[in-house]
């Protein structure tokens, strides 16, 4: 006769989630970083002159490429950085996801900074262009951030 | 009814006199017969001691009922007692009411004070065809007075510095019967002989010239080389070859007085005034080839974009620029608006001691989305602009 061993008792996926206090953190320093990069190499080609003519123009595009975000998940950290969040958990899949994303995007934004010298157009033609590949993403990435940084329920 | 015709026929009788006032010298043409050939002779009153020139004179001859292009040539040009004459033979069958323009006579008084003339005259047909000698009457008088009975021809348009038409007064002296007997007429050199071309609306430059970002007068000797006494069509031989040779592709010839101007097309260049990759381009040169240091140069400056217009003027002239700035669409229409060859009306013209080409660059820069912005005064010198762009040594290599 066969016994069965009993599978240890387990919360439902109790693996698959993660801290969401850990989450958001993680995400910010993810997006800190990134953003840093891109903003110290677009103050540099300010202050050289590369935006000489345009400059407020190149500013009004590239200030909603990344502000936005960092803004509302500084704020909602800031927000309930007095508050308990014991308890309050996230599917690490979708951290993850949210987490790709971002670099993702951060990346993807770079590189359009970066490879405008070697583009066909140029100037704000060029910044123009770049959001038809960037805006789709960063409206994926601002969903994910936005989901992880609102969610407010207690998972236990 | 009556009272308006009244009116304007008072209008018109007080503007031809008051248009009689303005002008030092009236111009008067007549018919007449010379050895079966129809002549006009056109008689250029002056007062006593007074110069004329013919060198640049053209004449251009119409129908004045049919506006019809008339054929002719410059039978003579001489000196009468009471002033100068000019002769055309004309070959047509019968005398015809004409409409002649004479431009580029020069008329000067004792005290070289340029005389104002009328360039616009009638010559009215005698009376009777059938009467072949040049006996005239009432009739054929020249100018507004009309042939009796037959009406004045219908006035030629006035176009914009060639003055009112001759206001001959009805009791103005005729000229000689005979006028060959009377007349000293030393023949000019056949090259002067000018045959009636149909009349083109050639567009104007704009004179004096926009101000340029920089200007230089090309040396005489680039078109005076091969040939001792030139032409304008000489003159602009040289410098059609020139932008050839440059890979200019485009160009448009306009009128300024008495001369001519050429603008090219706006072109892109490098910030040295060679001319760029994408010449034709109004976009800013992209990096063709991948260099780090080019890259970076192009990652944190900014890549403006060069542009310039030449234009080559031909004019005897002495101008001073105007103080007007042009816009860079301006200048790009010039090659658009322009004639695509030059009319020989003008090119015609003896390139004399006095004419001067002058080469205007009108550069333009463009920074990002903005509109390419005059540059005044450019960083490069006139010279530097023809050197590089290959016009100079080109403009020197034909005229040797």
């Amino acid at each position: 006769m066969k016994i069965r061993k009993r599978k240890p008792h387990k919360a439902p996926n109790e693996e698959a989630r993660i801290d969401l206090d850990s989450a958001r953190n993680r995400l910010l320093v993810t997006w800190l970083s990134g953003a840093f990069a891109v903003l110290i190499l677009v103050v540099i080609q300010s202050i050289i002159g590369r935006f000489e003519g345009f400059a407020q123009e190149f500013w009004g595009w590239f200030t909603p490429t990344i502000f936005p975000t960092l803004g509302l998940m500084l704020g909602v950290i800031g927000s309930t950085a007095s508050e308990d969040d014991e308890g309050r958990t996230v599917k690490k899949f979708f951290f993850l996801a949210a987490v790709l994303l971002s670099i993702g995007y951060l990346i993807l934004l770079l590189l359009t900074l970066l490879l405008e010298p070697l583009a066909g157009t140029h100037d704000m033609k060029y910044y123009n262009l770049a959001n038809y590949w960037l805006a789709p993403i960063q409206a994926l990435v601002v969903a994910a951030v936005g989901a992880l940084f609102n969610s407010r329920k207690k998972t236990r | 009814m009556f009272r308006q015709v009244a009116s304007v026929s008072l209008g018109l009788l007080f503007l031809t006199s008051a248009f009689a006032q303005i002008f030092d010298v009236q111009l008067r043409g007549t018919w007449f017969k010379r050895a079966d050939t129809w002549c006009v002779r056109i008689d250029v009153p002056t007062p006593p001691g007074a110069q004329v020139s013919t060198r640049r004179m053209e004449i251009e001859a119409t129908d004045a009922r049919t506006h019809e292009s008339l054929h002719f040539d410059v039978e003579a040009r001489g000196t009468r007692r009471r002033g100068n004459v000019i002769e055309l033979r004309f070959a047509v069958d019968h005398p015809r009411h004409l409409s002649l323009v004479v431009r580029g006579l020069d008329i000067r008084d004792e005290s070289g004070r340029a005389l104002l003339y009328t360039q616009m005259l009638n010559v009215a047909a005698p009376p009777a065809m059938a009467d072949e000698h040049p006996h005239l009457g009432a009739g054929a008088r020249a100018g507004l007075a009309g042939p009796a009975g037959g009406g004045a021809p219908p006035e030629p348009p006035l176009t914009p510095g060639q003055g009112a038409p001759a206001p001959e007064p009805l009791n103005a002296p005729l000229v000689g019967s005979q006028p060959e007997d009377a007349l000293d007429l030393p023949a000019e050199a056949p090259a002067s002989r000018k045959k009636g071309k149909r009349k083109i609306d050639i567009p104007q430059f704009p004179f004096p010239p926009p101000r340029a970002s920089v200007f230089q007068k090309i040396p005489r000797e680039f078109f005076v080389a091969k040939n001792a006494t030139p032409r304008l069509r000489d003159v602009e031989a040289t410098l059609t070859a020139a932008f050839e040779r440059c890979g200019y592709g485009d160009k448009s010839f306009y009128a300024v007085p008495d001369g001519f101007a050429m603008a090219s097309r706006l072109e892109q260049m490098n910030a040295d005034g060679t001319p760029g990759p994408e010449r034709w381009s109004l976009e800013v040169n992209p990096m063709r080839k991948f260099a780090v240091r080019d890259y970076l140069q192009a990652l944190f400056h900014a890549r403006p974009g060069h542009y310039r217009v030449v234009v080559f003027m031909v004019t005897n002239h002495p101008f001073k620029q105007k103080d007007a700035k042009v816009n860079s669409d301006e200048a790009g229409a010039w090659v658009r608006e322009g004639l695509n060859e030059l009319p020989s009306e003008i090119g015609d013209r003896d390139f004399t001691d006095d004419y001067a080409c002058t080469a205007l660059i009108y550069e333009f820069k463009r920074v990002g989305n903005g509109a390419a912005t005059f540059v005044e005064p450019s960083e490069l010198s006139a010279h530097d602009h023809l050197d590089r762009s290959g016009l100079l040594s080109a403009m020197q290599g034909h005229g040797r």
